[in-house]
């Protein structure tokens, strides 16, 4: 028999983002996400950002139920200020290890929270440090399960983009600079909207740099090419 | 069902049994609805575990242990997460800790020994010793007897007489000492092969027997992995080795592997 | 994760096909798999049905080696009757009627192309009998990572260099991002005059990248004789099995 408090639980997502791509340059990370969040196949709000300003080191961006984002953004904001009664900035991976072991418990007791994280950012000790400053891109799973990566797509991306995008990444041999990044991320938004019903063509792309911060993007769009759509032609 | 609708209020002593018994009836209705059919309940369970492949290997030696796993992550199988993950975890200058499995899992494990381990060297101001970790290993793991870690853990070190030592694990905490284990996917190719070239178990009594020197493990280690990286699809994209040695510092070392 | 991962019911393969001017490439991975195991690194997935038509399959093995075994019987017969090259709408027919007739329990799903007198044509085929025409597109379990190529550097009207550029290029996507393919690729291109089988193709990524360390050879008497027992026997007939 089912129990009954399992009702209130997110067994399912509702209202939700789909796919998260980010890519490490040279001296920092560019997130992208589109702006609309789906209630199953409709897009129902959109001009929402699904990237969230952390501090002036971190930006959290997510795929999955907004609802749990919005609540993640309250505890993310309660630790950030925790951080801060002692004079400190909370980094990207004490972040993302908080985060992992709070999606970890909350699958842990049957109660997911219903997203994919990606917590970009640079750490403030390594930030004047060209030589070991390293960009972090740190990813979590609804389940708990976390890594650190160089680039990465989320969501229905992982299946289309991950590969696109890492055989750009490495063309460059890791010395890509931010301009290459964007266009690379840009390109990757364009394929999704062709094969994802819940992409949007509109986006934002934001950053963080060792020298800039973090930076939410602006509201871009982009039309791509449907010129295919001429030859689409199913007569038999 | 338990409750019936007519003739309580009439008999029965207490005036509000029967919207008692409607408000049972409606919760009732409510949590098994007669629509949510079995397998409607079968789908809605959530799965709360995922498993994200690989492999990996320990070799105990007279005065070494060495440990292998491959480095890539998988989603449901096909898709790759990462090329660059990382299943074996350096815990202290002699103990390593080498997991597949569900990588959510193997990070809380990660966690545990490491938060238990530092623990002990703040109370007892000494290393753990791996005979001691692997009995603390396995009680971790049976303390989540019906929820368990779904790890294939493997713990690897160099033991206090200064020899090596690997310790094999069921996800409940079964453990056992022995010279060589394998878990992950590649297990049942990786075990054969270590069997034939280890444990000689094909040999005749008179064949000629070459000793496992700490050259031929890590030879061995490498080919095991070459093979399963052949024919087992989750296994790839780099070797990573960790060698401990008696009275040596852990050396890591990355290898590449095919990456289809 | 926003949306339930997709279930593929293919089994792994990645298979690609993309229509240029005056032409077709075709083209698919060569790794066999029985869940995660690599049952066969170098199979043939790219099966002809006539001289000019071709079909790439992902699915069931078996039942992709006795469809596409049908379909060239059938075309075969329709040429020697009419005494015309068939077509490639001919093809599709018989492959949609056939697994619409069983219901998706035969698990083919196909790409099936060719030239004919009516140009080149491209065409899917879904195991439950679902067909649509494309020019360009991808199938299996890689299908996700090399779809994703051919929408980036598609253009109408390539060169035969071109199209056969995109293809590989596709396929070695889908080999490189997806577990169940890889291993090598083969490709087939279909022109009004002539078609060319190209294959194996071993990108670099599927090589071994380092060879073996030690070698494995048994001595003689490695294995414990456990009973012997002699037969004597007449040489009636012998023959040389050396090669």
């Amino acid at each position: 028999m089912m129990h009954h408090d399992e009702l209130q639980r997110t067994l399912n997502p509702t209202c939700t983002g789909t796919s998260v791509i980010a890519m490490q340059y040279k001296t920092g990370v560019v997130v992208m996400t589109d702006r609309v969040v789906s209630y199953g196949k409709t897009a129902r709000y959109k001009n929402v950002s699904r990237q969230y300003k952390v501090n002036d080191n971190v930006l959290v961006a997510f795929g999955g139920d907004h609802a749990d984002f919005q609540w993640l953004q309250n505890v993310i904001e309660r630790q950030a200020l925790f951080w801060k009664r002692f004079d400190q900035e909370i980094g990207p991976k004490a972040l993302h290890g908080y985060l992992t072991s709070l999606l970890y418990a909350r699958r842990c007791k049957m109660n997911p929270l219903w997203n994919t994280l990606i917590v970009a950012g640079i750490e403030e000790e390594e930030k004047n440090n060209k030589e070991t400053s390293t960009p972090f891109i740190g990813v979590i799973t609804q389940k708990g399960c976390a890594y650190q990566v160089k680039h990465v797509a989320t969501g229905i991306g992982a299946m289309l983009l991950n590969q696109a995008v890492e055989d750009s990444w490495r063309k460059k041999g890791g010395d890509i600079t931010r301009a290459e990044a964007e266009a690379v991320l840009k390109k990757a938004l364009e394929l999704t909207i062709y094969h994802d019903c819940t992409a949007d063509n509109d986006f934002e792309i934001g950053s963080v740099d060792s020298e800039d911060g973090v930076n939410l993007g602006k509201e871009e769009t982009i039309i791509g090419d449907w010129s295919i759509a001429e030859t689409n032609c199913q007569y038999e | 069902m338990a409750c019936s609708f007519t003739g309580i209020a009439k008999n029965g002593p207490n005036p509000y049994s029967e919207m008692f018994a409607f408000k049972a009836a409606m919760k009732a209705a409510e949590a098994e609805p007669v629509w949510r059919t079995s397998r409607i309940i079968e789908r809605q369970r959530w799965n709360p575990y995922s498993f994200e492949g690989g492999s990996t290997c320990a070799i105990a030696g007279e005065n070494f242990a060495i440990l292998a796993s491959d480095t890539r992550l998988t989603q449901n199988d096909i898709n790759i997460l990462t090329r660059d993950g990382e299943k074996m975890h350096i815990l202290n200058d002699s103990i390593v800790l080498a997991t597949t499995g569900f990588y959510g899992d193997v990070l809380q494990l990660k966690k545990v020994l490491q938060s238990r381990l530092h623990k002990y060297r703040f109370d007892y101001r000494s290393d753990m010793s791996v005979d001691l970790c692997a009995e603390l290993l396995s009680r971790n793991l049976y303390y989540r007897r019906f929820f368990p870690y779904y790890t294939g853990a493997v713990l690897a070190g160099i033991d206090e007489h200064g020899k090596g030592a690997v310790f094999s694990y069921d996800p409940i905490g079964c453990i056992e000492r022995i010279a060589y284990s394998a878990s992950g996917n590649a297990e049942p190719m990786i075990i054969p092969f270590l069997d034939c070239q280890i444990g000689h178990v094909t040999l005749s009594d008179e064949a000629e027997k070459p000793p496992l020197t700490l050259e031929r493990a890590t030879s061995l280690m490498k080919d095991a992995f070459r093979s399963a990286a052949e024919r087992e699809i989750t296994t790839g994209d780099k070797i990573h080795l960790i060698i401990a040695e008696a009275g040596k510092p852990i050396v890591q070392k990355f290898l590449p592997l095919r990456e289809d | 994760m926003g949306h339930k991962a997709p279930r593929l019911t293919s089994t792994g393969t990645t298979i690609v096909a993309a229509a240029y001017k005056g032409g077709l490439v075709m083209g698919a991975d060569s790794r066999a798999t029985a869940g995660n195991i690599i049952a066969d690194k170098h199979c043939e997935k790219v099966h002809k049905l006539t001289e000019s038509i071709y079909a790439c399959g992902a699915g069931t093995a078996a039942d992709l080696d006795q469809v596409t075994k049908m379909l060239s019987g059938n075309l075969r017969l329709l040429e020697l009757n009419t005494g015309r090259k068939a077509r490639v709408i001919t093809a599709l027919r018989q492959a949609k009627q056939h697994l619409f007739n069983y219901q998706g329990y035969i698990g083919a799903y196909l790409l099936i192309g060719g030239v004919d007198p009516t140009g080149p044509h491209l065409y899917m085929c879904s195991a439950n009998g679902t067909t649509m025409a494309f020019p360009y597109t991808a199938q299996g379990s890689g299908s996700y990572a090399a779809i994703t190529i051919l929408e980036r550097d598609f253009k109408p009207d390539m060169t035969k260099e071109e199209a056969e550029s995109l293809v590989q290029r596709a396929l070695e996507a889908g080999m490189h991002g997806d577990n169940a393919s890889g291993n090598s690729l083969n490709l087939v291109v279909i022109e009004p005059t002539a078609t060319v089988f190209k294959g194996p193709i071993i990108p670099d990524f599927c090589k071994r990248p380092e060879p073996n360390d030690l070698e494995y050879k048994f001595n003689k008497g490695s294995t414990k004789v456990l009973k012997q027992k002699a037969y004597k026997y007449d040489i009636v007939e012998s023959m040389d099995i050396s090669h």
